[in-house]
Formats: structure tokens, C-alpha cells, sequence
């Protein structure tokens, strides 16, 4: 799906008059109103979403309109915006209504974004490939047949598929990047503390981030800009200032010291990948007038078997309150296959008879693999990589063995091990199918990634 | 929708996280503090704005009701 505009160009209409936040609004409605039923993106529209989109209209004439003014932006459902339902794509809360907005809502009304609806997801953000949601599966519009990629599968989808102009996710193990991926858009996961939890349904508090997705780099850091900075609502946000990325897109890149990993080349099972991505990135290299580096990246291979561990203690925590008193229904209940396994487990190996060894061992290779990122950086400035070892499977095929679907979070999760940034952006197609092109950058170099990646989107 | 076997589930869950745990033996020993770094442990204690509608919103979620009151059933859960 080619978008008609950039968000450049979309914007530019839209502070010029030549299109009416409310125009944009409605020829969303309609692609959504033609489209949805197939691909199954958007779970709630905005009813207000015309009316919001007229009363901004008239802060855009009177000159005062926020930096995202008039720009649609479809919503993960476990994102809590006020009077929307946020039903994690669960039948747990199926009948639950936002009561608040979060910290990242708040921020996109404050620069008058209009929220278009509210998208499809993994139920409670558990899962890759965009199938296991309460509400049906999301089908990818850049390869119909195939998998959008998950958690952030309708927000991936929307973009591609001209719902929105942008899309917010949020990624744990890479549920923004791999969906990105998979649906040929740019997504990006923030360093951790960089945007506010607050309002986020926890998937895995000490990984989880919000973040955007947009058809090019620079709607993905005009929406970061937007949505990042402290809070006092959440008190793992770091009150490091907020560069406006969307401005330093213009500075130049060059002379990057770039790392590519011996391990994550082993890592991939679809070499096919690995080639485009190898040669991409040479491209971008000569471009640029940057090396490229053979690094190392000690225990990056246990990436998969350290994060589970953590993801099933946290996300057991964090469903405690789902019991069906003040709201929705009891988890357990309620609830599907992988959201259970996760909290069985994470009940299993949380018991005091264990002595937290399950967790305990999995934090200590979490510190190895994020000392082991830690060091890279200080040889090169950024680290390219594959999005996924293998391309996004068709929907409905048969896997029982939930491994299966771990292995699709290979490359990603070591960016939300180490608490850095990366980003995903298009770096070609490989039968038809999108493949995208992971950067990484140190923890708060949103600015340094942004560059990166608005430098390969040009290629 | 075929119904979820929880013994089944709980039972590969541990298989999984066993295999995991394993696997992470040859990692080795870390030193220092193994937690997430952060500027402060707690929240800000500033006073939002009173929201007048919350209270309305907050009980049009709840399963049960009786004016003001959410009600639950002692132990149901």
C-alpha cells in the first residue's frame, strides 16, 4: 500500500488548507468502512472522531494547532483512552471503557492528534502473529494470506492499509518492530523510560514501551515526540529532555561506525533474510561513508530463554487485578491458550518452594546480554540487524508447539533486554513479502536512530 | 472454540521454563545489582485535577452494581 502523502506532505495540506483535518478524518472512515471487515485492523472507530477533527480544525485557522494538528492515529486496544473500549482483545474486558487517558492519549490530543479508533492486538499483548485475538485475526494488506506480525497487528496493519496516518503500539519483545516488519511500515520501540507507561495494560512491566508506527521515519518521530518525556504518573520515566527528533531527521549521517553480529548472522534461519539485509546495509554504508563492524554480542543467543522466564513472573502479576469484581470478567476464565500458559507458568515458577531461581537466573542473563550491548556500543554507534529469523507464516497454518512462535522474537528482544532503542524500517520484499531492517541505538539516542533509519528509507 | 485443558497448559508451561532456566546455566555469574535502574521509586506526589466524571465512568464498568457501590461476592474469586 502506497500512501498518498507523506506525513510531510500530509501535514503541509493540512496547516495550508488544502485539506480539512475533518477531510482527512473522513476519508479514513471511508477506507476503514471499505476495508476492515477483510483485514480486521480497527476493533472500535471513534464516532467523535469527525467532530473532534472540526474543532481542531478551527485551532489549525487560528494558527494555535499542536504539531501533529489534524493527523489520524488508530490506537493499540490495551491503551487506555477515555470512553473507548480497551479490551486488550480479550473477552476478559470486552464490555470495559476506557476511564482515563493515558499519559501518551493525553499527549496526542494535547498537540491535536484525533484518535481514529482503536486497533487490534495479541490478546493482553501475548503472542507474534496477530492470530490470537478474541476477535478474530488481523490479515497483513501488504501480503494478504499472511500474518500482520503481533502484538501491534492492527496498529501494523492500519498503517499499511491507509486507516490512519500514524499508529501507536507497544512493544515488549519487539511487538511493534516485528509487526512493522512483517506489514512493510516503520515502527519503533523507545528506550525504556523514554514514553510513560502510565495508562499501558502491563504486559511485562520491566520491558514494556509505547511507541509509533507510520508509513515513513518522519511521522514515526513527529508521533515520538508527541508521546515522549516524564511523568509524575509513572515513575520509571527518566527526565532526560526531548530532542525534536522530527526536525534533526534533516541532520546529516555520516561516518557511522556500524556493527552487524557474527551471532544474530547464525541466528537466522531464512538466509534469504540475512543477505537482503546484508546488503542493505552496505548500500547505506557507502552512502554514508560508514564502516561496517563484525562485533560480538556474548549470549545474545540465550535472548529468547532469558526473557520468557520474566515475561511469565510479570505478566502474572500484572493480571492479578483482572478478577472480575470492579471490571470485566476473571482471566482465567476468560481468557485464550497463550494468555493462560503465561499465567499458569508464571504462577508455577513465582511459588515461594522455588525461591524465585526461575526469575533470579533469568535477571542475571538479562544483565550479561544487556553488558554485552553495553560494550558493543562503545565500538560502533549502531547495530543492524534482521527484524525476524523468518518470514511472517500464513494464517491459520497449525503450530502447536508455542517455541515455535518464541523463535520469531530472536532479534528483537535483546533491544528490550538492554533497555535501548530500536527501530524498523522497509528494506525490501522477498516473495512478495516484506522484510524489514532492524537498527539499534544506546538507550536515549532516539535522535541518532531516527537519522539512521530516515538515511535506509531512502535507499 | 475448543475448551483450554489448564492442567495440559500449566504443565508444558513448566516443561518450557524448565528448558529455558536450563539453558541459561551456562551464562554465568553476574556482579552488581540486578535491577532496573531508575531515578526514583516513587510516583510524584502531585495533585491531578479532580475529574467530576470519573466515578460515573468507573461504575458503567462494573459487573454488579447497587447505586455507588461495586459489588463482589466475599472469596467468589
Amino acid at each position: 500500500m502506497v500512501a498518498a502523502y507523506s506525513t510531510e506532505q500530509k501535514l503541509h495540506l493540512l496547516r495550508k488548507g488544502g485539506l480539512s483535518a475533518a477531510e482527512n478524518v473522513k476519508g479514513f472512515l471511508d477506507v476503514i468502512r471499505k476495508k476492515n471487515r477483510q483485514i480486521n485492523a480497527i476493533l472500535h472507530v471513534n464516532n467523535n472522531a469527525v467532530a473532534e477533527a472540526k474543532a481542531i480544525d478551527k485551532k489549525i485557522k487560528s494558527g494555535k494547532a499542536g504539531k501533529i494538528a489534524g493527523l489520524a492515529v488508530a490506537v493499540k486496544s490495551n491503551i487506555s483512552v477515555t470512553g473507548l473500549p480497551v479490551t486488550c482483545a480479550s473477552k476478559t474486558l470486552e464490555n470495559y471503557y476506557g476511564t482515563f487517558d493515558a499519559d501518551a492519549i493525553a499527549r496526542i490530543k494535547a498537540e491535536d492528534g484525533i484518535i481514529i479508533g482503536m486497533a487490534n492486538m495479541d490478546e493482553f499483548a501475548c503472542g507474534s502473529s496477530g492470530e490470537s485475538s478474541a476477535f478474530g485475526p488481523t490479515d497483513n494488506p501488504a501480503a494478504p494470506g499472511r500474518i500482520p506480525g503481533g502484538t501491534s497487528s492492527g496498529s501494523a496493519a492500519s498503517v499499511a492499509a491507509g486507516f490512519c496516518d500514524l499508529a501507536l503500539g507497544s512493544d515488549t519483545g519487539g511487538s511493534i518492530r516485528n509487526p512493522a516488519s512483517h506489514c512493510g511500515v516503520v515502527g519503533l520501540k523507545p528506550s525504556y523510560g523514554r514514553v510513560s507507561r502510565y495508562g499501558l495494560v502491563d504486559m511485562t512491566m520491566s520491558f514494556d514501551q509505547i511507541g509509533p508506527l507510520s508509513m515513513d521515519t518522519h511521522g514515526a518521530a513527529l508521533l515520538l515526540e508527541a508521546i515522549s518525556g516524564k511523568s509524575g504518573n509513572d515513575a520509571t520515566t527518566m527526565s532526560k529532555d526531548v530532542p525534536k527528533y522530527s526536525q534533526l531527521l534533516k541532520n546529516a549521517t555520516k561516518g557511522l561506525r556500524i556493527g552487524m553480529s557474527a551471532e544474530f548472522e547464525e541466528m537466522c534461519s531464512d538466509k534469504r533474510i540475512y543477505k537482503l539485509i546484508e546488503d542493505l546495509a552496505g548500500k547505506f554504508s557507502a552512502a554514508t561513508k560508514s564502516s561496517i563492524k563484525k562485533i560480538k554480542l556474548p549470549h545474545v543467543d540465550l535472548a529468547i530463554q532469558a526473557y520468557y522466564p520474566i515475561v511469565y513472573v510479570e505478566f502474572f502479576s500484572g493480571t492479578r487485578k483482572f478478577d472480575g469484581r470492579k471490571y470485566g470478567k476473571k482471566i482465567e476464565d476468560s481468557c485464550g491458550e497463550e494468555v493462560l500458559r503465561r499465567i499458569l507458568g508464571g504462577r508455577e515458577i513465582s511459588r515461594a518452594e522455588h525461591h524465585g531461581t526461575y526469575y533470579r537466573k533469568a535477571l542475571k542473563a538479562r544483565k550479561l546480554i544487556a553488558e554485552g550491548f553495553e560494550k558493543a556500543f562503545k565500538e560502533v554507534d549502531v547495530i543492524i540487524s534482521p527484524t525476524t529469523p523468518m518470514l511472517p507464516h500464513k494464517l491459520g497454518t497449525k503450530i502447536t508447539d508455542p517455541r515455535v512462535m518464541y523463535a520469531y522474537d530472536a532479534y528483537t528482544i535483546p533491544a528490550n533486554l538492554a533497555g535501548s532503542c530500536a527501530g524498523v524500517v522497509n528494506a525490501g520484499k522477498i516473495e512478495g513479502i516484506p522484510v524489514g531492517l532492524q537498527i539499534m541505538a544506546p538507550a536515549f539516542k532516539e535522535e541518532l536512530l531516527l537519522q539512521a533509519m530516515a538515511e535506509i528509507e531512502k535507499r | 472454540m475448543t475448551a483450554l485443558n489448564p492442567e495440559k497448559i500449566k504443565e508444558q508451561a513448566k516443561a518450557i521454563m524448565d528448558e529455558f532456566v536450563k539453558a541459561l546455566d551456562k551464562a554465568g555469574e553476574v556482579s552488581g545489582e540486578i535491577g532496573l535502574e531508575r531515578e526514583q521509586a516513587t510516583r510524584e506526589g502531585k495533585k491531578s485535577k479532580p475529574d467530576n466524571d470519573f466515578r460515573e465512568r468507573m461504575l458503567k464498568n462494573a459487573p454488579k452494581k447497587d447505586s455507588d457501590y461495586i459489588i463482589a461476592e466475599r472469596k467468589s474469586w
